[in-house]
């Protein structure tokens, strides 16, 4: 099963760099759409229950990208899972696409929140899952958050308020990617984000954020009442060199160029 | 099932807005299982005293921290249920403006937004408290409809109305306990229908929220001194009924009241529309000017603002010569 979906995650990376250099316009967010993509192809594949071909059915599992300008990875694991087609996947930035740069909430397309002002995935994630608990259904909401993106006041009205109601039927991943838009978030704003959490009384774990393993362990890991939160330790642009901690990649063009060594680094020789 | 009876009526104005809007949610949500309300530490403001202990499970405090009051209850409304978001207006939709852009306006999540204590209602809490901007910000939002009830009678109407329609609504509460009543009996209220209270041949006073009372106590004053005004309540702002202010382009003189700045609000909505028109009439707009009054118990705050009936009679007769 890990190595399904390490190939799952390979083709996604695939996708986002060929999708990103085949964008239209000026620039892409490719680095933090390949920090999360092991995340995604972990909850994709092997975590979340939703049948593909039929999304918008009420009875799933849920994911909310919060942070929004990663769409990219998001569109690509969509596409990846079958939720979305390739030729969707290739309207990405291009006028009057579904799939612009930060996601539109778009239920036929397993897309269930509009992100891209950050710090708002997780209260609506909240809502969601305290109604389902309040209709005594079992499904899971699962929302994403980047490191930098708890700068935001909004993160933690929202920690403690999920933790006093023990809304246990959530479960929030940082993705602890190291940088944001202006640098290096020790330098930008530097919080210790197990400590907040633990703080917020909500369960912490602390994982490598490209290790399958580790992450199914840690998605499987019990509640024990309380919301849970995963702090996944990552690389920022992870699996093409040239890319990783490279703040240039927050957002950028991808050449031809870097297309084809990037897809040489990711492939290894590998081919689907 | 909720019984418009004239003592009924006549309690509802003594608890004010909040105290009605409370107990019409409490009833509201007997026979309606997706009813939510959400507080921001504000239950015992919000009328929700008794909604939280005999629904508690429905009912969710957010503690103080309104742009997670917002998301949770776009969640909640994704998820099935109509979330009754509580709290005083420039927390509600100022501090949580993204929230309420991003979950109601872009979103359309069904949420119902309630703006307790509207105008100059906590007038001695001071400018804070004082809700008198909200609507300039709520009415450039897209997809929210806005209805402002004259009275308590009309706010038991607008809550049932709110719960019926489908989308984001925000329902803006003013006036005080003690609140005048403009409707006595069971009315027919049609969101996006405005209703003539009165008609007149000189002026037209469309009014909303608190001042419609105001609107009609000034209509008498005008009466007494041989102009004919004709009174309109806009409880819903948006969608504006036009059409009713279309019919009033012929008059000499249009009137807008409301307890909200000048800018931004109702005069600015009708004026929007006005302006488009090619024969108008001069427009008054009446509302709070720029500037933070002091603070001061509701009464005191209405005449510093200029919002009397006494005030607004000599501001039209003004506007007329």
């Amino acid at each position: 099963m890990t190595q399904k979906i390490q190939d799952a995650a390979r083709r996604i990376r695939n996708r986002i760099i060929s999708v990103a250099h085949h964008a239209p316009s000026d620039g892409v967010h490719v680095s933090p759409a390949l920090s999360m993509t092991d995340i995604l192809s972990t909850l994709y594949g092997v975590v979340m229950q939703y049948d593909a071909q039929n999304i918008t059915c009420h009875d799933r599992d849920v994911f909310i990208l919060s942070k929004g300008h990663a769409a990219l990875g998001l569109y690509a694991t969509l596409c990846e899972f079958g939720i979305i087609s390739e030729a969707q996947l290739n309207e990405f930035e291009i006028n009057g696409s579904v799939l612009q740069v930060h996601p539109t909430k778009h239920p036929e397309y397993g897309i269930d929140f509009s992100g891209g002002s950050l710090a708002q995935g997780l209260s609506f994630a909240t809502g969601l899952a305290l109604g389902r608990r309040l209709k005594g259904e079992r499904w899971q909401t699962y929302v994403l958050v980047g490191d930098g993106e708890c700068n935001e006041g909004a993160i933690w009205e929202c920690a403690f308020m999920a933790a006093h109601h023990k809304v246990d039927n959530l479960t929030l991943i940082v993705d602890r990617n190291g940088l944001q838009s202006d640098g290096f978030t020790q330098d930008v704003m530097q919080m210790d984000l197990d400590a907040l959490w633990r703080a917020c009384q909500w369960e912490t774990l602390v994982c490598d954020g490209h290790d399958i393993e580790a992450l199914q362990a840690a998605f499987s890991a019990p509640h024990h009442g309380k919301p849970k939160v995963i702090i996944a330790n990552t690389v920022k642009g992870k699996g093409v060199s040239f890319m990783e901690n490279n703040k240039e990649f927050h957002r950028n063009r991808v050449s031809a160029q870097q297309l084809t060594d990037a897809l040489a680094e990711l492939n290894g020789g590998q081919h689907d | 099932m909720i019984e418009f009876k004239p003592a009924t009526i006549r309690s509802w104005s003594m608890l004010g807005s909040r105290g009605t809007f409370g107990m019409t949610l409490l009833e509201l949500a007997h026979d309606d299982a997706r009813i939510v309300a959400l507080s921001g530490d504000l239950c015992k403001s919000s009328g929700l005293d008794r909604f939280s202990t005999t629904y508690p499970d429905r009912f969710i405090n957010t503690g103080i921290a309104e742009q997670n009051l917002v998301g949770v209850a776009a969640g909640l409304a994704a998820s099935g249920f109509v979330p009754f978001a509580t709290s005083f207006p420039n927390f509600l939709t100022l501090r949580a403006a993204e929230q309420v852009r991003l979950n109601l306006g872009y979103m359309q999540e069904n949420v119902k937004l309630v703006g307790l204590a509207s105008g100059l209602a906590t007038g001695m809490f001071g400018a804070t408290h004082h809700g008198i901007e909200e609507l300039a910000m709520l009415r450039s939002v897209s997809n929210i409809a806005i209805f402002s009830p004259a009275d308590c009678t009309a706010t038991v109407k607008m809550t049932q109305a709110a719960l019926a329609y489908d989308g984001p609504v925000y329902l803006r509460l003013t006036g005080g306990m003690r609140a005048p009543i403009v409707y006595k009996e069971d009315f027919e209220l049609i969101p996006g229908k405005a209703i003539t209270l009165r008609d007149g041949n000189d002026v037209a006073i469309i009014a909303t929220g608190s001042m419609v009372h105001v609107a009609l106590t000034t209509a008498g004053h005008l009466a007494d001194r041989g102009i004919d005004a004709a009174v309109i309540d806009m409880h819903t702002l948006k969608p504006l009924d036009e059409a009713v202010i279309a019919a009033q382009l012929g008059k000499k003189l249009l009137v807008t009241m409301e307890e909200h700045s000048m800018i931004g609000g109702l005069g600015s909505a009708v004026a929007e529309y006005v302006g488009g028109q090619a024969q108008r009439p001069k427009q008054l707009t009446i509302g709070i000017p720029q500037g933070y009054p002091h603070a001061g118990d509701y009464g005191w705050m209405l005449e510093q603002s200029g919002l009397t009936a006494e005030q607004t009679t000599a501001r039209i007769m003004d506007a007329l010569q």
